[in-house]
């Protein structure tokens, strides 16, 4: 089941779909150092977040998250493959997806990008480089955009 | 010189059947195959009807041209009859006989070595047939001669009914002759049919070790650099959040681990770059060289001016036909060399060349810096092969193994020429005439 970090049930959340316990902990450990709000919520594999935006479809669900940061290789249901079930869904459609992944291959990056998703960062191995990256989509992405979802 | 084995004269329809039979009685102790033999038979009672018919009547002698290496055995089928008025229509095989009832001159003509006819009309026709003594015969001598026409001696003469015996004989031998030449090529067509599977069978195989290697790329990237990002992310938190309470030595040991991982960290980026240059065909286009090289220079401006590095840039080439994404990685990949190994000359010079060819442009990259003995040559270009050590000049050794394989993909090729401390000048051709993608 999809564990909840940071639990304040008012803002809404970011759903992190990673299978890397380590890259999980370092995102939270990022998150944490810039001061985030927003609850994270971590899938981690591709069925399990699929499974998360069936129970979490409606305009109105507090767990309906301001920003999916999704990752590509992913046990049982990979990335680009959650990111095209999301594209079919009516109301997660509107929702912000970024791949943030190790893969540089110009295939994955067209793919996503035929998916229409909103970003794609590639991870870098220094934590400093990846600190900022992380600074950097807190700023935009859940400070300065403007969710379609109030609340 | 020749000998004469035999001579023979042909008047009537027995006589011709005796040519044939003698003709093949010869090749035989001549050495001659079966096939050999029916073959020369053929030819001579071909020739030897055709003086009956036409001529009534003619000589056919029977020689070895001993001149010739191997031994010619010659067949002279002459007579006296009015001569061949269309020679050449009947040599082409244009010509139809209105009586004729076997391969006529031209079917003998393939069947022999040697052919030759001199007719002339009023004076008789004079047909020569040679063919080639078997290979590893021995030089024909008198002795040779004697053991011949004695052994033809002995041979009991035989009535015409068994040489047109013999004949039909023959007949059945070419037919399953054919019927073998046919069954010959059904097996060729069959073996051309698994080769063809084959072919695609390793089409695929080698479509396989295609993807293999781009998942390979796949798991370089995305595998490997996990647990490397675990690694450095942990490292980095003991640097930045516990670095007080460690020892020296802790510290040290974490500076150590960081630095590995950055390495290894270049390493797999490197990897990947260099395997992922497999994949990538080159587009087309018209290349200006001198907007490579400016952006290349500008983008290194603030590390040219600190160094104090001289430039010079001669290009003799507006612009070339090529890919512009290689030639600028090649030209980033040899400027970022020479800027780096000449760090220690006084002041660091670098050159930038570029000169037209019959079949060729050339661009060369020329520095003052550490330069390398010759005979290392080949390991510049290997991946990851470096002649210096990493304390003295950081990177990965990938460079140039980058380099190499992009001019390949343009067909082109590269060398450098240098000496240790004298600086090195890196040479590249691309051709003008791109090879077929």
């Amino acid at each position: 089941m999809a564990e909840t970090f940071h639990n304040r049930p008012s803002v809404r959340p970011i759903l992190l779909v990673d299978d890397n316990p380590m890259d999980v902990d370092l995102t939270l450990q990022a998150f944490d150092e810039h001061g985030m709000a927003n609850p994270i919520v971590v899938c981690r594999d591709g069925e399990e977040s699929l499974q998360y935006l069936e129970q979490h479809g409606h305009p109105e669900d507090p767990g309906l998250p301001v920003l999916v940061l999704l990752d590509l290789r992913l046990p049982k249901v990979d990335g680009i493959e959650v990111l095209r079930q999301a594209r079919l869904h009516p109301v997660w459609k509107q929702v912000p997806f970024i791949i943030l992944t190790t893969s540089r291959e110009n295939v994955d990056i067209a793919a996503a990008y035929q998916l229409g998703v909103n970003s794609y960062l590639v991870k870098p191995v220094d934590f400093g480089s990846f600190s900022e990256m992380v600074k950097a989509i807190k700023l935009y992405w859940v400070l300065s955009n403007q969710s379609p979802f109030p609340g | 010189m020749n000998w004469t084995l035999l001579t023979l004269h042909v008047r009537y329809e027995t006589d011709f059947v005796q040519a044939r039979q003698s003709a093949r009685q010869l090749a035989e102790i001549l050495g001659f195959s079966d096939r050999e033999q029916t073959r020369i038979a053929t030819a001579v009672s071909e020739v030897a009807r055709n003086a009956l018919n036409y001529a009534g009547g003619g000589k056919v002698e029977f020689l070895v041209d001993g001149a010739q290496r191997p031994p010619l055995f010659l067949v002279r089928v002459s007579d006296r009859g009015p001569g061949i008025a269309d020679l050449s229509e009947i040599l082409e095989g244009r010509y139809k006989s209105q009586r004729g009832l076997g391969v006529g001159l031209a079917g003998t003509k393939r069947l022999m070595d040697h052919f030759d006819i001199q007719s002339e009309p009023g004076r008789g026709t004079t047909v020569s047939l040679g063919r080639r003594f078997p290979s590893g015969a021995a030089p024909f001598t008198d002795k040779e001669l004697a053991r011949v026409t004695a052994e033809l001696a002995r041979r009991p003469p035989q009535n015409p009914a068994e040489e047109v015996q013999r004949q039909n004989q023959d007949l059945l031998a070419a037919l399953a002759d054919l019927r073998q030449n046919q069954e010959e090529l059904l097996r060729v067509n069959r073996e051309l049919e698994e080769k063809t599977v084959r072919l695609l069978k390793t089409e695929q195989s080698l479509r396989a070790r295609n993807d293999e290697l781009k998942a390979f790329a796949y798991t370089v990237s995305h595998d490997l650099k996990a647990p490397l990002r675990g690694i450095a992310g942990y490292a980095q938190e003991l640097d930045r959040r516990h670095r007080a309470g460690l020892s020296e030595r802790a510290v040290f040991c974490l500076n150590q681990i960081m630095t590995a991982t950055r390495n290894l960290d270049h390493l797999i980026e490197d990897l990947l770059h260099y395997s992922r240059l497999d994949a990538e065909s080159p587009s087309l286009t018209e290349v200006e060289l001198g907007r490579v090289v400016e952006t290349i220079l500008r983008d290194r401006s603030h590390i040219i001016a600190e160094r104090k590095v001289e430039i010079g840039v001669d290009l003799r080439v507006r612009a070339v036909h090529g890919w512009e994404r290689g030639i600028t990685q090649v030209l980033t990949n040899l400027i970022d060399n020479a800027v780096k190994y000449s760090r220690d000359a006084q002041p660091p010079s670098i050159r930038i060349h570029a000169s037209e060819l019959p079949e060729a442009w050339r661009i060369t990259v020329q520095d003052n810096g550490i330069g390398f003995d010759m005979k290392y040559h080949d390991r510049i270009f290997g991946l990851f092969n470096r002649l210096v050590r990493p304390e003295q000049f950081e990177g990965t050794g990938a460079g140039l193994a980058i380099v190499k394989k992009l001019v390949e993909k343009q067909g082109g090729r590269i060398w450098a020429e240098s000496e240790p401390g004298r600086g090195a000048t890196f040479f590249v051709e691309l051709p003008k005439q791109q090879p077929e993608a």
